[in-house]
């Protein structure tokens, strides 16, 4: 019996193809529509709850609410676009189940940035490119992100990290929009502190150096 | 990279952000931020160094999903389709 992860996923050529199947509940197309988009959203699940687990138990129910809902997308968005919002919406949902962090929370976060954490590179500050960001970065500022205290992580990921607009990233978190760039401010701050250290044992210009290695 | 070419991360930054209330902000301290992040070259540097490697890291293909997770799921949404072909 063919097993439901061993099947062909060229079945369907493309998102229209696969919104077809969907409506049609064909046998597999969940498990395509899975396939397709569960790695970067398991990754946008994971930035926001800042947890692996909590991640994976968000992209499964919506996953499934995704399938349950499938006749009421009606095609404004992409289906990537809409699988997305519902991903958002979950989490926040169960973020919002949580204890909030409190104000001393975020306060002590922001002004555990010691002396020795506020500090910059100044005008060697290292400027990263893609090819620069190897796994150690990347997995600093996963590490990162998910250190930082919730309400200040979901503005950060939904504005920086997804590009929502300042609007968009207010409305779905039911904040102000000025309230929205207060925390954004501290996000950054805390992040760009955590990040240094890492930038900084790269040297001023760690491209040069690998050019001239090379 | 000696002690003495880096300077404190912009503490004037540090301090009016600590000062503003993150639920309900003193416009007036917020636009003093939001003017003090244009202005001052340090913050700007600062800034553009994290927006670099918030894109880059945007970018970066994401991790594959535990094929473990990926049956799991499988499983559930073969079971709910099950259930709905029953229904």
């Amino acid at each position: 019996m063919e097993r439901p992860w061993d099947i062909d996923l060229s079945v369907y050529d493309d998102e229209t193809q696969l919104l077809d199947g969907l409506r049609r509940r064909d046998r597999f197309a969940c498990t395509c529509l899975l396939k397709f988009y569960a790695p970067r959203l398991l990754r946008l699940a994971g930035q926001l709850m800042g947890d692996q687990d909590e991640a994976e138990d968000v992209l499964q129910e919506a996953f499934i609410r995704a399938c349950d809902q499938i006749d009421r997308f009606r095609g404004e968005s992409g289906l990537g676009t809409w699988l997305h919002r519902i991903v958002v919406n979950t989490a926040l949902m169960r973020l919002r189940a949580r204890k909030t962090v409190s104000g001393e929370d975020v306060e002590a976060m922001i002004s555990s940035g010691n002396e020795g954490s506020w500090q910059s590179v100044s005008s060697e500050t290292v400027e990263p490119s893609r090819e620069l960001l190897d796994k150690e970065l990347m997995d600093a500022m996963n590490a990162a992100i998910n250190r930082l205290p919730e309400s200040l992580r979901t503005v950060f990921v939904l504005r920086d990290v997804e590009g929502m607009s300042t609007r968009e990233a207010a409305e779905v978190l039911g904040i102000s929009e000025s309230a929205l760039k207060v925390r954004l401010h501290r996000a950054r701050i805390a992040l760009r502190s955590e990040i240094e250290p890492y930038l900084q044992d790269r040297g001023a210009n760690p491209l040069q150096t690998d050019r001239n290695e090379s | 990279m000696s002690q003495e070419k880096m300077n404190t991360y912009c503490q004037e930054l540090a301090e009016l952000v600590a000062a503003c209330d993150p639920d309900n902000p003193n416009p007036e301290l917020l636009e003093k931020i939001e003017r003090h992040v244009e202005q001052c070259a340090e913050c700007q540097s600062a800034e553009s160094a994290l927006d670099r490697t918030v894109r880059a890291f945007r970018e970066a293909e994401p991790r594959g999903v535990s094929s473990q997770f990926e049956q799991s799921l499988v499983d559930q949404l073969c079971r709910n389709d099950d259930r709905a072909d029953q229904a």
